[in-house]
């Protein structure tokens, strides 16, 4: 048989372009190849015995380079080609380095368990080995988290850490998927362990029953692949933020309100951080949180699901990611658009020349609005003692600052309803002679509305009831029926 | 082994022009010349599927063989391979260093929207995984 040996090949071929092999088929072909040309046999097969990639064999212009085609017979007629194949890929991206990707093994089970990843080429064993490699941080093991905590633990993530201080409530049932009524009054991180142990007891599951602060955060981050973003408040989100830069940790970062979410990549090598998109907090109390503007039930399942898989595709180091984007999704009209996020170069945190080096020297209350200025002091009444002078009968005047859905759920009875927007035109609704007390969900907004009052010129007493409704809830009035 | 790889201003062109027109998929072919010096590409077609040709390449090694012949009636050989890396860095891919042929020179082009990033040069001394880099200087014969 006529054997062609490509230009490329040939240097282990003696510089031979055409040899003449007696044999019947291509198998023996290669045998008396690699006896004739023993440097040819490292070329061929690699240290396991299989042919290398880029060797192509073909009889005339039939591939035979499979290798149940090697005992095929072969027509007297026939050049063999043994040809190079060119092939290659962009490289993989991943956050999860080769060599820790390399110590990582499956035992049947696991084969098993992530068949229907190991089938897609983008992932396959080498994505679903950097997989249980990685290392992720969940904050919140709220709505968001619920959905993030259970794909990324479905998906294979070797080790989840959540972090949470809270404790289950009725109220969280409606979008908080990972608990349910049997884990009411438990801390949110045992029922998000034992819905994780559920799904895959091999994951390695770190609780962290605590809430962030800018003394533990560092500490609490530090050595894991990547952060995920599920708290639902400015301050949270600031300090995850600036620890995952400090720490040089990408984020995942996503938020929901009513109908609207948003998601984004932060901090990824030189990409931009949540500080350059948004420097600074709105005021205090201006913008509801989720828990205070609450949110569609399967809201959270959707944003959560994309940041999973944003973080899976960080892991696996394949697709397009939001890194330097934001990704809003209206589901009520079912909008959604990416929004480019530039890196600010002036950036306090991650610019050219930053002002903030540690998360301990920054001043999260400060910064966030939550610190009550010292110059005007609010004065306020405790649930105990608002309640004492409802009972008491005094003459005073209620002001419910309320969105109309929050008065809809628990109705304060008579009070004066006047939205924070309408408080400055309609102060002479107001009694400057009566104490007036400000209420609101959690006494932050109604904080602000007395700066507004303040402000405007109103000189009567103002209070805020502290802590809002939400603190009043066990409060039980002698005359119950009458009052709430 | 030769650490240095020269390759002639207008066989540069021909790569830029091909992986600029390909942009956003990747693109590949034939270095031709002599040892390390490319004074002629020879244009492969990416035959892998679309959904993934931005970040695969593959050709038809018929259409290897066809360059490889060709250059030989000119006088040349093959010397090596080019391919792109759309909107990636020019390194070369765990799958590009599988498919290295030890002895070849490979190069790799990163290019985006604006045209080409980088280019690097890579080859395989011998059959271990060990790759080395290789320094790319331009050349003008008029």
């Amino acid at each position: 048989m006529k054997v062609y040996i490509s230009a490329t090949l040939r240097n282990f071929f003696e510089r031979h372009e055409e040899l003449d092999v007696t044999a019947g088929s291509i198998r023996e072909i290669l045998n008396n190849l690699q006896d004739e040309y023993p440097d040819s046999k490292k070329i061929l097969f690699d240290e396991n015995g299989t042919l290398r990639n880029f060797i192509q064999i073909y009889a005339g212009e039939d591939n035979r380079t499979s290798e149940d085609k090697w005992d095929e017979p072969l027509s007297e007629g026939d050049t063999i080609l043994l040809i190079p194949a060119i092939a290659g890929g962009a490289p993989e991206e991943s956050i999860i380095s080769d060599s820790r990707r390399k110590e990582v093994s499956f035992d049947d089970k696991e084969i098993e368990r992530f068949g229907k990843h190991l089938m897609l080429r983008e992932i396959g064993v080498k994505g679903q080995k950097r997989i249980k490699a990685s290392r992720v941080v969940i904050a919140g093991a709220g709505a968001l988290g619920s959905a993030v905590i259970q794909y990324l633990a479905a998906a294979g993530v070797g080790t989840i850490k959540v972090v949470d201080f809270d404790e289950v409530a009725l109220d969280n049932l409606q979008s908080q998927v990972i608990h349910t009524t049997r884990d009411l009054k438990r801390p949110k991180v045992a029922s998000a362990k034992d819905k994780v142990k559920n799904i895959n007891r091999s994951i390695v599951f770190e609780a962290e029953n605590i809430k962030l602060e800018a003394d533990n955060i560092a500490d609490i981050i530090d050595g894991y692949d990547l952060v995920i973003d599920c708290t639902d408040n400015y301050k949270a989100r600031y300090l995850i933020n600036d620890a995952c830069v400090l720490c040089g940790i990408p984020l995942v970062f996503g938020a929901i309100y009513q109908f609207e979410g948003q998601v984004g990549i932060f901090n990824l090598k030189d990409g931009p951080c949540y500080r350059c998109l948004f420097p600074a907090p709105p005021p205090a109390g201006l913008v509801p949180t989720c828990s205070e503007g609450g949110s569609i039930s399967p809201l959270a399942g959707i944003v959560g699901s994309i940041q999973a898989n944003e973080a899976l595709k960080l892991i696996i180091g394949i697709g397009e990611h939001l890194s330097g984007k934001l990704l809003s999704i209206d589901s009520l009209y079912l909008h959604s658009r990416i929004l480019n996020v530039e890196k600010n170069h002036s950036c306090p945190l991650c610019g050219s020349v930053p002002t903030i080096s540690g998360v301990q020297d920054f001043d999260y209350d400060d910064f966030c609005g939550l610190k009550e200025t010292e110059e005007i002091v609010i004065e306020g009444f405790t649930p105990e003692e608002l309640a004492l002078r409802i009972e008491n009968g005094d003459p005073i005047t209620i002001v419910d600052v309320r969105e109309p859905h929050e008065r809809a759920i628990l109705r304060f009875p008579n009070a004066i309803i006047i939205p924070i927007g309408q408080l400055a035109r309609r102060q002479n609704e107001l009694d400057p002679e009566l104490d007036t007390i400000i209420i609101c969900k959690e006494g932050k907004r109604s904080i602000l509305a007395i700066n507004t009052l303040r402000e405007a010129g109103y000189k009567g007493p103002l209070f805020n009831l502290k802590g809002g409704l939400d603190a009043m809830k066990d409060i039980v009035f002698s005359h119950e029926g009458a009052w709430l | 082994m030769c650490k240095e790889l020269f390759i002639d201003l207008k066989a540069y062109r021909q790569m830029e022009r091909q992986v600029k027109r390909a942009y956003p998929y990747e693109a590949c072919g034939v270095m031709l010349g002599h040892e390390n010096r490319v004074s002629d590409v020879y244009i492969l077609e990416n035959v892998e599927d679309k959904i993934i040709r931005h970040a695969y390449f593959s050709a038809d090694p018929l259409a290897i063989l066809k360059a490889e012949k060709e250059a030989k009636e000119r006088g040349l050989s093959v010397t090596g391979f080019y391919h792109s890396h759309p909107d990636r860095a020019a390194g070369p891919s765990e799958k590009d260093r599988e498919y290295m042929i030890p002895g070849m020179q490979y190069v790799i082009l990163s290019v985006n929207e604006n045209g080409v990033a980088g280019i690097k040069g890579y080859s395989k001394p011998d059959t271990e995984d060990v790759i080395e880099t290789v320094d790319i200087e331009m050349t003008v014969h008029r």
